[in-house]
């Protein structure tokens, strides 16, 4: 019989290293050596080169197109990259517009305020087209003025699709063939004061000086992100990897998370310690009551305790108690969510309770009374360790639903966990990424718990056997 | 009225569970080593009235003296006379969270203030004389029936009651066990414990018992010595009662 499960056992292991090793082969498979389909001329290549670069500037951005007369690009050479793409060494000639502009910054600038200022007194609107237009005479200067740049350049085509090539425009790309205009518009964005009639004025808000001289020099909207070759698994790596990377390590937003999950840890051990004892206290007024008949006003509020928490959904509960009853006497967030939860969860573990005493032999109470020891005594000594031992699987069970439930405190803006996640989410909008993250977290920690009950529970039973 | 050797005095004891009236006026005298067998029919209020004697029924009307000291005053205090009167039952409850040696010694030691260290030798001597003293560290549910009920016999025995009550000791033991329980029982007897037992043991009766007692719907209906008792029975319900049972 022993010798029959290691068998099939065996067999099972055996399936699993097989699948591990092809699923590894896949993926490394899918990561190494993806050649383009097929092979490509430098003429071909210095084609698509030209095509797409010389389309870029707006027709309409005059600067753009002065510095285009003077580009030049030659492909040298051509050979292939690993990852369906084709690299090509590139020796350009161009115009450094950017030294030219930041030469001449500060008189544009102190131009262009000088005029919208002066339509401004006069009463006339002026846009940014129109103020590109009256300052056409200082760019064509300031563009003439500009230095010849030359240089090398590895440009790089991907296979976009079968047999068809698309140029890689990355900003590196751009700034070495337009001398910089992939640059411009960052730089233009730092010009925050101009002199007019020797006052410096901050034009930080002034958004239609800096896009006059922007619209000069714009491009047609390009991605200059690396383009998505391979298969599937490569993309699915790729924006995995990205997404990961943009919503937790970009800006350290994974201390969203990580604040979050403290908060929530700590309202579910704070409330899970109020509802224990809570619903112990409740457990023992009711059975006291059953057993005794005494207690009977305490016993009739814990019973409208229970009926009024049990009968209501937790969320509403939480909405009462924080906007109805102590957000107006300036009890903060996190001090509401915890009197919640515990208050909730201190139900739930009175009923739980009050079964594991009821469910404790009559016997016991007997013969701890007839060694002498009182009520409260017997209760002490006897029956509430016994009921403990017994319901401690159920309390840990609520104290799981407890760190579940402690999810809705983000009702009442409380940063817990599924907070953290909601946060980031609205900062990336990416849905999955948070959003799962969340989920998994609060899956492990459970897990964690339930595995952690077991122990418990085999423990327990083991002590008496 | 005085009498030094009476330890339990009842006088017209009466106790309804609700419309049921169970006991009808029981009176009796428990002296000084005495061992009193209670028999009667299931149902005849015999293991109430074995009850009421530490109040764990309390008595609807009539009183109890507890060595001339009424407890059944509403002022009396019941825990300080329970401790003078251990109880074994049917069932042992023995507590189930706690090792023999603890069961023991939680009495002597949250009641009777003693040291840790003069409860453990006293329960030590104890479980030695009934043969369990190699159980000490055990818990209770990886004993047998009987050695439980030893158990609970020397747990009481551990408060050194001055009267030690039985309700059916031997009724929920399987019937190989029955003998190690009584061999206790008669051992305990010997050495002049009063004792105040309810059983179906009818050899028991005769062989330790110095007075038997017929209860019969909540009254005395017969008492007297084992010889009379079982040779020269006068009740009629008392003769049909025996000749079912011997």
């Amino acid at each position: 019989m022993k010798k029959k499960i290691k068998a099939s056992s065996l067999v099972l292991w055996c399936v699993a290293a097989a699948l591990l090793v092809a699923a590894v082969a896949f993926v490394v498979y899918s990561f190494t050596d993806v050649r383009p389909s097929r092979e490509i001329s430098k003429e071909e290549a210095q084609g698509i080169v030209e095509e797409t670069l010389f389309s870029l500037p707006k027709p309409v951005a005059d600067g753009a197109m002065a510095v285009l007369e003077h580009v030049q690009i030659t492909v040298k050479d051509v050979s292939f990259g690993t990852n369906k793409d084709v690299i090509l060494q590139c020796d350009y000639k161009t115009l450094d517009v950017l030294s030219a502009v930041k030469k001449d910054s500060a008189s544009l600038i102190n131009e262009a305020y000088r005029i919208s200022k002066e339509a401004k007194d006069e009463g006339k609107m002026m846009n940014a087209t129109k103020l590109r237009l009256t300052l056409k005479e200082k760019l064509d200067t300031c563009i003439s003025s500009a230095q010849p740049a030359a240089g090398e350049v590895t440009l790089y085509l991907y296979e976009v699709a079968e047999g068809e090539f698309s140029l890689y425009l990355s900003d590196e790309a751009i700034n070495a063939v337009f001398g910089g205009m992939a640059e411009l518009p960052r730089f233009i964005d730092t010009l925050t004061t101009a002199q007019y009639k020797n006052e410096t004025v901050d034009i930080t808000n002034n958004a239609t000086l800096r896009t006059a001289l922007k619209d000069c020099f714009s491009l047609v909207n390009y991605d200059n992100a690396q383009p998505v070759t391979g298969n599937f698994v490569v993309r699915a790596w790729r924006s995995f990897t990205t997404d990961f990377h943009r919503n937790f390590v970009q800006d350290n937003r994974w201390i969203y998370l990580a604040e979050g999950l403290g908060t929530t840890l700590s309202i579910t051990a704070l409330a899970g310690l109020m509802g224990v004892v809570l619903g112990f206290v409740v457990a023992i007024v009711r059975c006291t009551n059953e057993m005794t008949g005494g207690l009977t006003v305490i016993d009739k509020v814990c019973r409208v305790y229970l009926s009024v928490i049990r009968g209501t959904p937790v969320m509403v509960q939480l909405l009462i108690i924080y906007f109805v009853l102590l957000l107006p006497i300036g009890v903060p967030k996190f001090l509401s969510a915890v009197l919640c939860f515990g208050l909730n969860s201190g139900a739930y573990v009175a009923e739980i309770v009050r079964g594991g005493i009821m469910a404790i032999d009559r016997g016991q109470m007997e013969a701890g009374r007839s060694l002498g020891f009182g009520y409260a005594a017997t209760m002490v000594h006897f029956i509430i360790p016994q009921a403990f031992k017994a319901v401690l699987p159920a309390l840990a069970n609520e104290f799981i639903t407890l760190l579940k439930e402690s999810s809705v405190a983000f009702y009442i803006g409380v940063a817990d966990l599924t907070q953290g996640g909601l946060k980031i989410r609205s900062l990336t909008y990416s849905n999955y990424m948070p959003l799962i993250t969340v989920a998994l977290i609060y899956l492990a920690i459970v897990l964690i718990l339930t595995r952690l009950v077991g122990l418990l529970e085999r423990r327990l039973r083991k002590s008496e056997r | 009225m005085s009498d030094k050797n009476v330890i339990l005095r009842v006088e017209d004891l009466k106790k309804s569970f609700g419309a049921l009236e169970v006991l009808k006026g029981i009176h009796t005298e428990i002296r000084k080593g005495e061992v009193v067998v209670i028999i009667g029919a299931s149902g005849s209020g015999k293991s109430t009235f074995l009850r009421a004697l530490n109040l764990l029924e309390m008595p609807t009307s009539g009183k109890i003296f507890f060595e001339e000291e009424e407890i059944t005053d509403p002022k009396a205090n019941i825990n300080h006379h329970r401790q003078k009167v251990g109880m074994v039952f049917q069932q042992f409850n023995l507590f189930p969270h706690m090792t023999i040696l603890k069961n023991m010694t939680i009495g002597p030691m949250s009641l009777l203030k003693k040291s840790r260290e003069e409860a453990e030798t006293r329960a030590l001597e104890l479980l030695r004389r009934v043969g369990l003293e190699d159980r000490a560290n055990a818990y209770p549910a990886q004993l047998s029936g009987g050695q439980k009920q030893r158990v609970a016999i020397v747990r009481a025995l551990a408060m050194e009651p001055e009267v030690m009550l039985f309700d059916e000791p031997t009724s929920a033991l399987d019937p190989e066990m029955v003998g190690e329980v009584l061999a206790v029982m008669k051992d305990l007897a010997a050495s002049g414990m009063t004792m105040v037992v309810v059983t179906h043991e009818m050899g028991f009766a005769r062989e330790v018992g110095t007075r038997i007692m017929f209860i019969h719907e909540g009254t005395v209906a017969e008492e007297g010595t084992p010889e009379e008792f079982f040779q020269n029975p006068k009740h009629p319900r008392l003769k049909e009662f025996l000749s079912k049972v011997l």
